[in-house]
């Protein structure tokens, strides 16, 4: 069986039987449940529009912020009701992969 | 002809250009961002200028800049390639006031059929067809009935003055007309103000068919038949072939005959493609003029053995149809080519885009196959630019023979570092309608919408073993020595 393996920071990338995967090489431990689901860039990219200020309540599905990367443009909703408590990146701004764009009030 | 051309892009196609200018003898200047600094395109060019940030306005698409550079340089002809300046008129209106040559079409014929209205008369009068339509009031249901009647159901009922959806009806039999007409008009009216309604002929499941023109400076304009381009993600294409399957002689001919008609009416010169839309019956409709060299034109020169873009820069510098193909009449398709793009993007969640550094590229080599591409290892792709980083294109005796040579390329094809399409592009190729060429532009879509690609259970927990492997290197780094294009 033909297979091709490279360690690349930390991420195992895997070709078998023609097919390439990715993983980290380490597993992880599960993180303690207790954290709200994030909103996080899911990709580097550039922020077009943000929707959203401070102390505003919003409800599940409204639009939060608008990215943009490769040409593409990238809406992303509320994934639950709350009030906004910060928010982390400004309209034109460029942001990293995993990059928060809102924080939420607690409840 | 000409002495020097620079070459107005990046990536796979700017390769492609450097190439065909080089066999020519003809020196290139390539251009560079700040983040393609050290990119294939610069390397393989004679020479290369830096020109400005990476955001695309501030390099690729710097017109006053790029022509001070073909100035600077005593470049005596440019070549777009295609996004970019491509398709802008004044581009090629402004290369031509300061004397250098663009390989492409005339300005008023980008002008022209990049104009929607205008494109339509010129489609009237030379009895290209597009999709029947009219325009009707809400309140004349007579009027109303005859006219979708006329055109043939089913239709789609449009706001006259909107978009996005808004006062939008798809209507499959004439007993339902009236009453998605009242709903339509009333959303029309909340929305626009104006209770005007469109109808238009629906077309379910259409392919994408176009054809490959060719024209010179002297009013000749010949075909090279078509390429099937119905399997698309997001409106855009990812897998193209050449011939298409499953068309009617008399359809294959019409077409291409409609769109030399009006290409030729309009005084085309140089390489274009006329899209169209065909649906089941084999009716097809007039969908938009690209005004430039296609990002698949290189299933057409596998099946017809020619070389577009040395053509083009021939027609450019002067040459004729009639003797750069004086054979033409003779000359058929051979075989069945199909190429598949390859995408730094995450098909599994949206197609989304994957930037990132290029950890390990490595590319098969073997009988039938082509690949274009501006990256290697260590290459980063960017969020400034097109996703699509590679194009595989194969050609054999026959489509079945093409797809299985696909499927082993892309088995045969390395990118480690970000995640590619290269997976979910073998599971397209593996769709039995796919194998018996049954397709539609909603295909993709439709059939593979909810594709998931979790990592096999038995290389998870190979976790360790597959570590030790890589720090071993010993596959890494096989793979790694052979290509010519390594950065070191």
């Amino acid at each position: 069986m033909k297979r091709i393996v490279q360690n690349s920071k930390g991420i195992l990338w895997v070709q078998e039987n023609g097919r390439i995967y990715s993983f980290p090489a380490e597993e992880k431990k599960s993180r303690s449940g207790t954290a709200e689901p994030e909103l996080v860039a899911p990709f580097a990219c550039k922020v077009r529009k943000l929707f959203v200020k401070p102390g505003q309540a919003v409800k599940k599905g409204d639009p939060i912020v608008s990215v943009e990367a490769m040409k593409m443009e990238y809406s992303y909703a509320a994934p639950f009701d709350g009030v906004i408590a910060e928010t982390l990146v400004t309209e034109g701004a460029m942001v990293a992969q995993a990059a928060e764009f809102v924080r939420w009030e607690k409840k | 002809m000409f002495q020097r051309i620079l070459i107005l892009n990046r990536g796979e196609i700017a390769c492609r250009l450097i190439q065909a200018a080089q066999e020519l003898g003809i020196a290139t200047v390539a251009i560079y961002s700040d983040a393609d600094h050290g990119a294939r395109h610069t390397e393989l060019a004679d020479e290369a200028v830096h020109i400005g940030a990476s955001s695309a306005k501030e390099s690729y698409l710097n017109l006053e800049k790029l022509v001070k550079i073909a100035k600077e340089k005593k470049c005596d002809a440019v070549h777009p390639g295609y996004g970019f300046l491509s398709e802008r008129a004044e581009s090629a209106e402004t290369f031509a006031k300061a004397g250098i040559t663009w390989i492409g079409p005339k300005p008023e014929s980008i002008r022209l059929l990049g104009d929607k209205l205008e494109a339509k008369k010129l489609l009237d009068q030379y009895q290209v067809p597009t999709a029947p339509w009219g325009e009707v009031k809400q309140e004349e249901p007579e009027a109303l009935k005859a006219l979708a009647a006329k055109i043939g159901y089913p239709v789609l009922l449009k706001a006259a003055s909107g978009g996005g959806g808004k006062g939008m009806r798809l209507v499959q039999r004439p007993e339902l007309l009236l009453e998605a007409a009242a709903a339509a008009a009333r959303e029309a009216k909340a929305s626009f103000g104006d209770a005007t309604l469109l109808v238009e002929k629906y077309l379910e499941e259409p392919r994408h068919i176009e054809i490959q023109i060719l024209g010179d400076n002297f009013g000749e304009v010949i075909h090279f038949g078509e390429r099937e381009c119905s399997l698309q993600r997001r409106h855009q294409k990812v897998i193209e072939e050449a011939p298409a399957l499953h068309l009617k002689d008399n359809t294959r001919s019409a077409i291409a005959e409609s769109a030399v008609r009006l290409t030729k009416a309009v005084g085309y010169a140089n390489a274009g493609t006329v899209e169209f839309m065909v649906d089941k019956e084999e009716n097809f409709y007039f969908l938009e003029v690209n005004s430039r060299l296609q990002v698949e034109h290189s299933v057409t020169e596998a099946v017809w053995g020619i070389d577009l873009v040395k053509s083009q820069i021939r027609i450019a510098a002067g040459a004729k149809i009639s003797d750069l193909f004086p054979n033409r009449a003779n000359m058929n398709p051979r075989g069945h080519s199909i190429q598949a793009r390859i995408y730094a993007e995450d098909a599994s969640k949206g197609f989304a885009p994957c930037p990132g550094p290029l950890s390990l590229v490595s590319w098969p080599t073997g009988v039938g196959l082509r690949i274009d591409t501006g990256v290697r290892t260590g290459s980063v792709i960017g969020l400034d630019y097109d996703a699509m980083i590679a194009k595989l294109t194969v050609h054999a005796e026959n489509r079945k023979d093409a797809i299985a040579r696909l499927i082993w390329a892309l088995k045969n094809s390395v990118l480690f570092g970000t995640t590619t399409n290269i997976n979910y592009l073998q599971d397209i190729l593996g769709q039995e309608k796919v194998l018996a060429a049954k397709v539609h532009v909603k295909f993709l879509e439709s059939v593979m919408g909810g594709w998931k690609d979790p990592v096999p259970e038995h290389l998870l927990g190979l976790r360790r073993e597959l570590a030790q492997e890589a720090s071993t290197a010993k596959s890494v780094e096989k793979t790694r020595l052979p290509s010519p294009w390594e950065q070191r």
